[in-house]
C-alpha cells in the first residue's frame, strides 16, 4: 500500500499563510460577487449594461469563454486514455480539475444572466427540446457531472489509500485499480464526444440564429471546438505552470513542451485555417479585384477581432512555432496566456456582431428599456452598444473566483500529482521526485 | 383553422404613432418600452425624408414613409423555437404569445428575433397611473414581453387596440386562413411585402406598398364598450354632480403629494402645486 | 349571447354582437355610398369558428371596466368624443366613442393618451398665492421663473381675486378687469366666463390669430374667419383634386380624420401639397409644390392666369354665382350700379351684359344668364370692363413661367396642379394656417377664393374651400351676454398688449385667465407681453397644469381635468355633434371645474343670482334654448348629432351682391395699396428686407403632432418619442454654419434667442428653419421660440404673423448647459405619476 501512497500526493499538504491569503482573497471575491448578484436580483438586470438592443453581455461572453476553457483538461486527460496511452498522464488529474472548475464557472455564469432564476426548474418541468439552450443546459450538466466522476475515478483509489473521506467508501485494491483503468477507458470514450458536443451545442446557440449578424454560420460550431482546444489547452498549460511554481506539483518539462507544440497546432487550425475558411468566401464573393478581396479578407474588423486573432492567435503561434523558443517554460506560459486572453475576445466579438447593428435600423429605433429617467431622456437606439457595469464585473469575478477555489481546494484535498512507473520512466531525469524533497 | 395576421397599409399610414401609444396603454407597457414602434423610412432621423430638396424648381427626390413595427407573429418563429422552457409559444390561432409565469428571462428569444420586437423588463416597470393602464396586468421585472396581437381582446371578438385606434384606417387584422377576410383579400389584391423575408421567419404581418387600399374603418362593433358585459354609463348616477360634492374634500389626500423636482417646473417651497 | 361572442373572432369575425342600431345606421351609411369599402365588406364577414384558448394565456380585465363617455377638446379640429375606461377608481385607457354618426369615430395620439395627462405630475393640486404678492402691493417684479408660491384655501384665493376686481373697478372702471380665455378647451367655461364678464362690464379679447386668410376669403365669399368653412370631411371622398395649401394636414389639422382624405386619394383623387417643407402631407401627395415662404398669393395669381389662358374656367358657375360678369366702371373702379342703369331698379345690384342680346341686365344672386364674362362695354354712358376682364388684365404678368423662379416651383408643376383642379371635376383647396401666419396672408385668402370661383368649386359634393368643416354648435340663448349687464368690451389681442403697455384705450389692471397659456408661452414677442403684464396688479390663472403662464401668475387656481367634470362640448371645427362629458372620478386633490370657480367668484362679486352652483342645472339651462339638443338625451347618448350642411356655400353668398365677389369694390388698403383684386405684398420674406443680411433665414414654428400648442407637452409617452425642441435645418444651411446634426445651436434675432438641438433635415427648404411651437420655456436649453417672433401686424386683419420672422443660426456657445438633455435624469423625475393613488 505504501507504494500507492508514494505514487500520488497532495500538492498542497496544507494551506500556509500565502495559501490562506489566497483562499481568503478568493472568498472575498466570492462574497462581493454574491452581494453584487443579490443587489442585481433585488434591483433588476437594469444594473447591468445590457438593454433591449444589446440583450446579452458579459455573462454570456464569459459563459462562452469558460465552456471553451473547460475543454482542455478533459481532452488532454481522456484522449490518451482512450488510446491506451500514458502520454500526458501527469496533466490528467489537474486537467480534469481545471475542466471541472471551468464548467462550473460556465454553468454558474448563466444564473446571474437569468431574469428570474427561481424559475430555472422550468428546464425540467417544461423543456422545449427544439431549443439549443435546452440541449446546452443538458450537456453542461452532463459535462460537469462527467468531470466530477472522472476526477473522482482518477483519484479515488489514492484517496482511499490516504483514508480520505472523499473516497466515499471505495477501497484501494489492485483489482479495483485495474477495474478503474477500464472504467477510465470507457469514461474517456464518453468524455470525448461529450466535449465535442458541448462546444458544438454552445456554438449552435448562436449558429442557429438567422436574425443576428455573423451568428448564422455553420462554421460557428467548428470554430467553437477549435477555440475550446486552444483556450482549454492554453489554460491547462497556464495553470500547470502556475501550480508547479506555487505548489509541490511538478510538471514534466518534455510533456509541457510537447503540449506547447500541440497548442501551436490548435492555434494554427483555429485562427489560420478556420478563420480563412470563414472569411475568404465572403471576401471573394463580395469583391472583384484581387487586392479588394485580399483587403477585405485581411482588414476591417473590430478591436475584439484583432485581440482575438493577433494577440491571441498569431503572436502565440509564432512563439510556439520556433522549437528552441518553445522549450522555455516562460514562453509556453506567455503564449498560452495570450491564447486564453485572445480567445476571450472571440466570444466578445461574437456577441457584439449579433447586437451592434439592428436588422431594421430606421429611426427612432428600438426602445432600449430599463430605467426610464424622465421626460427628457432619449429612450431609443438603432444600434447596440454595451459596456459592462461594476455589478457585472463583480458578479463575474465572484463566479470565476469560485472556479479558482475549486482548483485550490482540489490541489489541497485531492491527490493531483499522480506518479506511476510509466511517468517516472519517461522523465529525462532532470528532476527527482519523492517525498523526501 | 384560424390564423391571425395583420396588414398595414403604408400608403395610408401617416406616421402618427397612435398605434404605438395606444398599444402601451392597452397592454400596460412600462415607461421606456415600446412593443410597437413607428419607424421612418427615409432620412436618418424620425420624420425626415431621404433625398435632396428640390431647389429652384428642379424635381425633388425626397421620399418618406412610415413602417410601424411590432412582433410579426412569425409562422416559423425563431423566438418560439429557442425558448428553452416553452414560455413563448404559438397559439392555435397563430398568435405568438408569452407565458409570463414561465419565462425565466434568459432573453434567448430576444437574440433570436430578427425584428427586435421583444423587450425585457430590466427594471420593475413604471407606469402612469402607478397601478397601470389598459386591460392586462403588468408583467414583473425579469421577464420578456412583446406584442400579443392583443390576444385578450381578440378572444372577446375585438380587434387589437392599435387597429381600432389607427386614425388612418391603415391597420387591418384578421384571419389569414379565411379567404373572405379583409386581410386575405387585401393580400391577394394589393402588392404586399413582409419584413426580412429572406430570414425565413414567414411573418404574418404584411405591408402594403404601391397602390393604396381602402383600409378598414374601425367602427361600431369594434369597440370594447359594446361588449355585453361592459357597463357603459348612461343613466345619470344620482349622487349629484361629482365636482360639486364638497369643499376641499375633493380627490387626493395631502399625503398623496409628491414634490418631485420636475425638469420643466421649478420646485416650490411651502406646499405643492 | 355572451358565449356566442366569445366564440366569435376579432378582426374579421363579427356580426354576432353588433348592436342592432349601429348595424342599421352603418348599413344605411353604406347604402348612401358614404361608408368605406372596407366597412361594407366588414359587414359581410361573419364568424366562422371559435378561437380556442391554448395555454394559460394572458389574464385580462376586459369587461371589468366601467366606461365613461367624455370628450377631448383642445383647439385642434378634432373635438373627439371619447370613452374613458375606469377601473378601481382610475382611468385605465381611452378609446374613441362612436358618436351618433358613427363615421365620426375619431381620436389622435394625444387624445388617446389622456391617462398620461390626468395623473401627470405637472397637475396643479391646490390654490396657491405667489409669495410676495399682496392685495394692493402686487410686486410684479417677483413674477417669473423664480417665483415661489404658497398654498391658500379656495376661499382665500377667490376672496383675493374678488377683492382686487372690486378695488380696480372702483379705481379704473370695470373694463380694467380682463377676462382671458384661450383656446385650451371647448366646454362651457368660456360661456360662463363671458357671462360673468358681461355682468361685470369687463374686457375680453377678440382673436388676432388664425384670422388672416379667413378674413381675406370672407371679403369675397361672405364666410371665413378662423380659416374657411368647407364641406364636411365625410364628403371629401367625392373630391377629385385636393390641394392642401399651407397645412400639414395629416399632422396638425386632420390627423384624427386622416382616413377621410386618404379615402379620397384611394378613390382616385389627386393630392397636391403646397408647402415649403416636405411634410407628412407632402410625402403622401401626388404633386408637391415646394413654395418659397410668403409667395402664396403670387403662385395663386399664376394659377388664375393659367385657368384663364386655358379657358378651363366654369362659365356656368361664373355667370350664375359670381361677380365675374359684373361691370366695373373705368372711371371710379366701382361696380356699375343697376339703379344708375335701369329706372325701375332701386336696389344696389351689379350690372352685366347679356351676350345674347347685348343688353345690360341687373345681376341677381343665384341667377344664370348668358352674361358676357369678358369685355369692355359702355353702358348708360359709362365705360366699363367686366370684373373678369380686369382680373385677366391684373394677372397678365403672372404667367407660370414668369413666377416660377420667384415662387421656387417648376412652371409645369404649377400648371399641372391647377389643371387637375380645373379639369378633373369637383375638388378644391384645403388651406391651412401656414399662410395665415405671414403678415399679408389675407391677400392669399382673397386670391384663392377667386381661383375656386373660376373652377366652380363651391357648393357641390366634393368642393373644398378650407379645412374647417365647421362642427356642431348649440343655441345657448344668449347666456354669455345677459341683457341686464353692462356688457363686455372687446379688444383685439394686439390692443390688449398696447392697453397693458400704455393704458390706451384704457388701463387693464386685473387678468383672470383660463384655458390659456398665452401670456408666457403662446404670444409672439413673449418678452414684450411679460414686460407689459407688469402693469397688472393681479394675474389669476386657472389651469390643470403648472404651465409657464401659471408660473407667471399671482393666484393659481387648479382646474379639474376634462374627464373629472361634467360638461357639454360643442365641436367647433370638427364634426356635427354636441358631446357630453360624464366625470370619470372626483377631481383630484383640490382641483375644481372652471364652473365651480367662476360661480363662486360671481357670488363674491354680487352676481350670485345669475349663476347656479349645480353645474347640471347650468348645463340644462344652456341647452334649453336649442331645438336639437336637450340635456337628458345628450346625457343618455353621449353625443347628439346636430344638423349642419354637409355641403357648404350653397345658395346665395353672404355678400352684398349674394355672389362671390371676384372684384371687391369696397376693398381695404394695405400700406396705401388697395385690394380690389389680390396683390402680392410681402413683408420679411422679401429678399431685400432690411434685416435680410443679418438674419438670412426665415423661421416658422409648425404645429406638431406631439402637442396641441402647449398642451400634452408633459406627457411621458409623447416625450419618449419626441423628447426635446429641435431646429429643422437644411443640410446646406447647417454646413454653411458649421453645424452638424445633433449639435446645439443658438437661434437669434434682434428680439431674442433660443438654444435648441439641430435636426438636419433634407425636407427643410434651404433658407428656412423650423421649431415646432408649443414647447414650454423650460424645455429650451435657453430662450423660447416666441422670444423670436414679433407683433408687427397688417392693417387689414391685425393678425399675428408668427412665421414672418427672420433669424440667424449659429453653433451654441460652448458654455450652454445642455445637461437636462445630455445627462441622465434622476430616475422617475418626469415619469412618476402625480401620486393620485391611495386616496
Ligand atoms: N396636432 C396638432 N393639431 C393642431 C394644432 C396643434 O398644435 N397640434 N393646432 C390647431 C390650431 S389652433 C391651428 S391654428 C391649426 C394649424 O394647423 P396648420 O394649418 O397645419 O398650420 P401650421 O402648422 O401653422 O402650418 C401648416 C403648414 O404651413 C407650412 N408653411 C409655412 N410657411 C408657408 C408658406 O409660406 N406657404 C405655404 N403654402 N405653406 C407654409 C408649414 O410648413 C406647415 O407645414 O392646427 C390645429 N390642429
Ligand atoms: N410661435 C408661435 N406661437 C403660436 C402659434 C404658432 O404657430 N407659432 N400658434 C398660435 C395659435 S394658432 C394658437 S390657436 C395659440 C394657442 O394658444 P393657447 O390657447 O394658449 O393654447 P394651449 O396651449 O392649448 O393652452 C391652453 C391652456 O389651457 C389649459 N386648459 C385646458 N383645458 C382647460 C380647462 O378646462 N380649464 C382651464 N382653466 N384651463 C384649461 C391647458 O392646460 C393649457 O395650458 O397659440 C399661438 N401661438
Ligand atoms: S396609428 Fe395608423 S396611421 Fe398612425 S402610425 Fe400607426 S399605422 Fe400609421
Ligand atoms: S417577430 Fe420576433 S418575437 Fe415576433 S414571432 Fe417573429 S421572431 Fe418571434
Ligand atoms: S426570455 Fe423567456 S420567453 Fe424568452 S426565451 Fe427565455 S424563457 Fe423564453
Ligand atoms: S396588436 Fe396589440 S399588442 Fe400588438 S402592437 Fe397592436 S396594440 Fe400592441
Ligand atoms: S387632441 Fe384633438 S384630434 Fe386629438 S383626440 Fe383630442 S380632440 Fe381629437
Ligand atoms: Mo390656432
Amino acid at each position: 500500500m505504501s507504494r500507492e501512497t508514494a505514487s500520488s500526493r497532495f500538492v498542497v499538504p496544507e494551506f500556509g499563510s500565502a495559501g490562506k491569503l489566497w483562499v481568503g482573497f478568493l472568498a472575498a471575491l466570492v462574497v462581493v460577487g454574491v452581494a453584487a448578484w443579490a443587489y442585481q436580483l433585488t434591483t433588476g438586470l437594469v444594473v447591468t449594461g445590457m438593454r433591449n438592443v444589446f440583450s446579452w453581455g458579459l455573462y454570456i461572453m464569459m459563459f462562452v469563454l469558460f465552456v471553451g476553457l473547460s475543454a482542455g483538461g478533459l481532452i488532454i486527460s481522456s484522449a490518451p486514455k482512450f488510446f491506451h496511452s500514458h502520454r500526458y498522464e501527469g496533466f490528467a488529474r489537474l486537467g480534469v480539475l481545471v475542466s471541472l472548475a471551468c464548467i462550473t464557472v460556465a454553468g454558474l455564469l448563466i444564473l446571474p444572466d437569468i431574469g428570474r432564476p427561481e424559475r430555472l426548474y422550468q428546464f425540467f418541468t417544461s423543456p422545449d427540446f427544439r431549443s439549443p439552450m435546452v440541449w446546452d443546459f443538458g450537456i453542461v450538466i452532463l459535462y460537469g457531472a462527467l468531470n466530477l466522476w472522472y476526477l473522482w475515478l482518477l483519484t479515488r483509489r489514492d484517496l482511499a489509500a490516504r483514508g480520505s473521506r472523499l473516497a466515499l467508501g471505495v477501497e484501494d485494491t489492485e483489482a479495483g485499480r485495474e477495474r478503474d483503468r477500464t472504467l477510465m477507458f470507457w469514461t474517456a470514450a464518453v468524455a470525448l464526444p461529450t466535449a465535442v458536443a458541448l462546444h458544438s451545442v454552445t456554438g449552435w446557440i448562436f449558429a442557429t440564429q438567422i436574425g443576428r449578424g455573423d451568428w448564422f454560420s455553420p462554421l460557428v460550431a467548428p470554430v467553437f471546438i477549435a477555440k475550446a482546444l486552444v483556450s482549454g489547452l492554453g489554460l491547462l498549460l497556464v495553470v500547470s505552470v502556475l501550480v508547479s511554481r506555487f505548489t509541490r506539483f511538478s510538471v514534466d518539462r518534455e510533456e509541457l513542451t510537447s503540449l506547447g507544440k500541440v497548442l501551436g497546432i490548435f492555434l494554427a487550425f483555429h485562427v489560420v485555417y478556420l478563420l480563412a475558411a470563414e472569411r475568404l468566401p465572403h471576401a471573394w464573393a463580395d469583391h472583384f479585384g484581387f487586392w479588394a478581396i485580399t483587403g477585405s479578407f485581411l482588414i476591417g474588423e473590430s478591436a475584439y477581432f484583432w485581440l482575438w486573432t493577433v494577440v491571441g492567435g498569431a503572436v502565440p503561434l509564432v512563439m510556439l512555432a520556433l522549437p528552441s523558443f518553445r522549450e522555455r517554460v516562460s514562453v509556453i506560459f506567455t503564449a498560452s496566456a495570450l491564447a486564453v486572453f485572445g480567445t476571450t475576445f472571440e466570444g466578445v466579438r461574437l456577441v457584439f456582431t449579433g447586437y451592434d447593428a439592428a436588422n431594421i435600423d430606421a429611426a427612432p429605433g428600438i426602445s432600449v428599456g430599463g430605467e426610464y429617467a424622465g421626460v427628457t431622456t432619449d429612450i431609443w437606439a438603432s444600434a447596440g452598444s454595451y459596456t459592462p457595469t461594476l455589478v457585472e464585473l463583480a458578479v463575474t469575478a465572484g463566479v470565476i473566483a469560485i472556479g479558482a477555489l475549486i482548483v485550490t481546494f482540489g490541489l489541497r484535498y485531492i491527490p493531483i500529482q499522480a506518479e506511476n512507473e510509466s511517468t517516472a520512466v519517461a522523465t529525462d531525469g532532470g528532476e527527482t521526485r519523492g517525498e523526501g524533497r | 383553422m384560424t390564423n391571425y395576421g395583420l396588414v398595414i397599409d403604408q400608403e395610408r399610414c401617416i406616421g402618427c404613432h397612435a398605434c404605438a401609444v395606444t398599444c402601451k396603454q392597452e397592454n400596460n407597457v412600462g415607461l421606456g418600452q415600446y412593443w410597437n414602434r413607428v419607424l421612418t423610412e427615409g432620412g436618418d432621423k424620425m420624420d425626415t425624408p431621404a433625398g435632396t430638396y428640390p431647389e429652384n424648381g428642379e424635381d425633388g427626390t425626397l421620399e418618406m414613409s412610415y413602417q410601424p413595427t411590432a412582433c410579426q407573429h412569425c409562422e416559423n418563429a425563431p423566438c418560439v423555437k429557442v425558448c428553452p422552457v416553452n414560455a413563448t409559444y404559438t397559439r392555435e390561432d397563430g398568435i405568438v404569445e408569452i407565458d409570463y409565469d414561465k419565462c425565466i428571462g434568459c432573453r434567448y428569444c430576444m437574440a433570436a428575433c430578427p425584428y427586435n420586437a421583444r423587450v425585457f423588463n430590466w427594471d420593475e416597470p413604471q407606469t402612469v397611473p402607478e397601478d397601470g393602464t389598459g386591460d392586462v396586468p403588468a408583467r414583473p421585472q425579469g421577464v420578456v414581453e412583446k406584442c400579443t396581437f392583443c390576444s385578450h381582446r381578440v378572444e372577446e371578438g375585438l380587434d387589437p387596440a392599435c387597429v381600432v385606434n389607427c386614425p388612418a384606417d391603415a391597420r387591418i387584422f384578421g384571419d389569414l386562413d379565411n379567404e373572405e377576410s379583409t386581410v386575405s383579400k387585401y393580400i391577394k389584391k394589393y402588392q404586399t411585402t413582409r419584413l426580412l423575408e429572406d430570414r425565413g421567419t414567414d411573418p404574418k404581418t404584411y405591408y402594403i406598398r404601391g397602390e393604396m387600399s381602402p383600409g378598414r374603418p374601425q367602427t361600431s362593433d369594434k369597440m370594447e364598450s359594446e361588449l355585453d358585459d361592459v357597463s357603459v354609463w348612461s343613466e345619470p348616477k344620482d349622487n349629484g354632480p361629482v365636482e360639486e360634492s364638497g369643499g376641499s374634500g375633493g380627490g387626493g389626500s395631502h399625503s398623496s403629494l409628491s414634490n418631485d423636482a420636475l425638469p420643466h417646473v421649478p420646485a416650490f417651497e411651502g406646499g405643492d402645486d | 349571447m355572451s358565449d356566442d361572442r366569445r366564440g366569435s373572432k376579432g378582426g374579421d369575425g363579427d356580426g354576432v354582437f353588433r348592436r342592432d342600431v349601429l348595424k342599421a345606421s352603418g348599413a344605411a351609411a353604406v347604402a348612401l355610398g358614404l361608408g368605406g369599402g372596407g366597412y361594407a365588406s366588414s359587414l359581410a364577414e361573419t364568424a366562422t369558428e371559435p378561437a380556442s384558448r391554448q395555454n394559460p394565456g394572458i389574464e385580462s380585465y376586459v369587461g371589468q371596466d366601467e366606461v365613461i363617455r367624455t370628450a377631448c377638446a383642445p383647439n385642434c379640429r378634432g373635438k373627439c368624443p371619447l370613452e374613458a375606461h375606469v377601473r378601481d377608481g382610475r382611468v385605465r385607457k381611452i378609446e374613441p366613442q362612436i358618436p351618433a354618426d358613427e363615421r365620426y369615430k375619431r381620436a389622435c395620439t394625444l387624445g388617446l393618451s389622456h391617462t398620461q395627462r390626468i395623473y401627470n405630475a405637472t397637475r396643479l393640486k391646490y390654490p396657491m398665492k405667489r409669495v410676495g404678492w399682496e392685495p394692493g402691493s402686487p410686486n410684479p417684479e417677483g413674477r417669473g421663473e423664480d417665483a415661489e408660491f404658497e398654498r391658500v384655501t379656495w376661499d382665500e384665493a377667490l376672496d383675493y381675486i374678488a377683492g382686487e376686481m372690486e378695488r380696480v373697478r372702483d379705481d379704473y372702471g370695470p373694463e380694467s378687469v380682463y377676462f382671458e380665455t384661450g383656446s385650451g378647451n371647448n366646454g362651457v367655461s368660456g360661456t360662463i366666463q363671458s357671462r360673468l364678464s358681461s355682468l361685470f362690464g369687463g374686457t375680453q379679447k377678440s382673436w388676432s390669430i388664425d384670422i388672416n386668410v379667413g378674413l381675406g376669403f370672407r371679403r369675397l365669399a361672405g364666410a371665413g374667419f378662423f380659416n374657411v368653412p368647407t364641406n364636411e370631411v365625410v364628403d371629401w371622398r367625392n373630391a377629385n383634386t385636393v390641394i392642401v395649401w399651407g397645412s400639414d394636414i395629416f399632422a396638425s389639422n386632420l390627423q384624427q380624420d386622416a382616413s377621410k382624405l386618404l379615402d379620397a386619394v384611394e378613390n382616385g383623387a389627386k393630392l397636391v401639397c403646397v408647402d415649403p417643407v416636405f411634410t407628412n402631407t407632402a410625402a403622401k401627395a401626388d404633386l408637391w409644390l415646394p413654395i418659397k415662404p410668403g409667395k402664396d398669393t403670387l403662385l395663386t395669381l399664376s394659377m388664375i392666369k393659367t385657368v384663364l389662358d386655358d379657358g378651363t374656367y366654369d362659365t356656368e358657375f361664373l355667370r350664375k354665382r359670381t361677380l365675374g360678369p359684373a361691370l366695373v366702371r373705368d372711371d371710379t373702379g366701382e361696380l356699375l350700379d343697376a339703379s344708375d342703369v335701369f329706372d325701375d331698379v332701386t336696389e344696389d345690384l351689379p350690372v352685366a351684359v347679356d351676350e345674347s342680346t347685348g343688353e345690360p341686365v341687373a345681376l341677381e344672386p343665384e341667377t344664370y344668364g348668358e352674361y358676357a364674362l369678358f369685355g369692355e362695354y359702355t353702358v348708360a354712358g359709362v365705360a366699363c370692363h367686366t370684373a373678369l376682364s380686369l382680373l385677366e388684365e391684373h394677372v397678365a404678368d403672372y404667367d407660370a413661367d414668369a413666377v416660377a423662379a420667384e415662387v421656387g416651383i417648376n412652371a409645369d408643376n404649377i400648371r399641372t396642379a391647377v389643371r387637375w383642379l380645373a379639369t378633373r371635376g369637383p375638388g378644391g383647396i384645403a388651406s391651412g394656417y401656414g399662410v395665415d401666419r405671414y403678415k399679408y396672408g389675407h391677400t392669399f385668402g382673397q386670391a384663392y377664393a377667386i381661383l375656386l370661383g373660376l373652377t366652380g368649386d363651391f357648393g357641390r359634393h366634393g368642393s373644398i374651400q378650407g379645412s374647417h368643416p365647421l362642427g356642431g354648435s348649440y343655441d345657448n340663448g344668449g347666456y354669455d351676454a345677459p341683457e341686464d349687464g353692462p356688457g363686455t368690451t372687446s379688444l383685439a389681442q394686439t390692443d390688449i398688449l398696447t392697453a397693458m403697455e400704455s393704458g390706451d384705450p384704457y388701463q387693464l389692471k386685473v387678468m383672470y385667465s383660463q384655458e390659456s397659456n398665452f401670456i408666457a408661452n403662446q404670444m409672439p414677442d413673449r418678452q414684450r407681453w411679460l414686460e407689459a403684464s407688469k402693469s397688472l396688479d393681479l394675474i389669476a390663472v386657472a389651469d390643470m397644469h403648472h404651465t409657464p403662464s401659471v408660473q407667471h401668475a399671482d393666484i393659481i387656481l387648479p382646474a379639474s381635468h376634462w374627464f373629472e367634470r361634467e360638461d357639454v362640448v360643442d365641436t367647433w371645427g370638427g364634426h356635427p355633434h354636441i358631446m357630453y362629458r360624464q366625470p370619470a372620478h372626483d377631481p383630484l386633490w383640490e382641483s375644481k371645474s372652471d364652473h365651480w370657480m367662476l360661480v363662486r367668484l360671481a357670488e363674491r362679486l354680487g352676481f350670485g343670482d345669475y349663476f347656479n352652483r349645480d353645474k347640471s342645472a347650468t348645463l340644462r339651462e344652456l341647452l334649453a334654448h336649442d331645438d336639437e339638443v336637450d340635456y337628458e338625451t345628450l346625457k343618455e347618448q353621449g353625443t347628439v348629432k346636430v344638423s349642419t350642411p354637409v355641403v357648404k356655400f350653397t345658395g346665395p353668398f353672404n355678400t352684398p351682391s349674394g355672389r362671390l365677389e371676384l372684384y371687391d369694390e369696397d376693398a381695404p388698403t394695405e400700406g396705401g395699396i388697395t385690394l380690389e383684386l389680390p396683390k402680392h405684398i410681402e413683408s420679411r420674406t422679401a429678399d431685400d428686407w432690411d434685416t435680410a443680411e443679418d438674419y438670412p433665414l426665415m423661421f416658422i414654428q409648425k404645429h406638431s403632432k406631439w402637442r396641441i400648442h402647449s398642451q400634452y407637452e408633459y406627457q411621458n409617452w409623447l416625450r419618449e418619442i419626441n423628447n426635446e425642441p429641435q431646429l429643422d435645418i437644411n443640410p446646406k444651411d447647417a454646413a454653411a454654419r458649421g453645424i452638424e446634426d445633433g449639435d446645439y445651436v443658438r437661434v437669434h434675432n434682434d428680439r431674442g434667442e433660443m438654444v435648441v438641438k439641430a435636426k438636419v433635415n433634407d425636407g427643410m427648404q434651404p433658407g428656412l428653419v423650423n421649431t415646432d411651437q408649443g414647447w414650454w420655456g423650460s424645455d429650451y436649453v435657453r430662450g423660447h421660440h416666441n422670444d423670436l417672433t414679433h407683433t408687427d401686424v397688417c392693417e387689414v386683419t391685425g393678425n399675428f404673423a408668427f412665421y414672418d420672422t427672420r433669424v440667424e443660426v449659429e453653433p451654441a456657445p460652448s458654455d450652454v448647459d445642455t445637461s437636462k438633455y445630455t445627462s441622465n435624469q434622476p430616475t422617475g423625475s418626469g415619469a412618476t405619476s402625480a401620486g393620485a393613488g391611495g386616496d
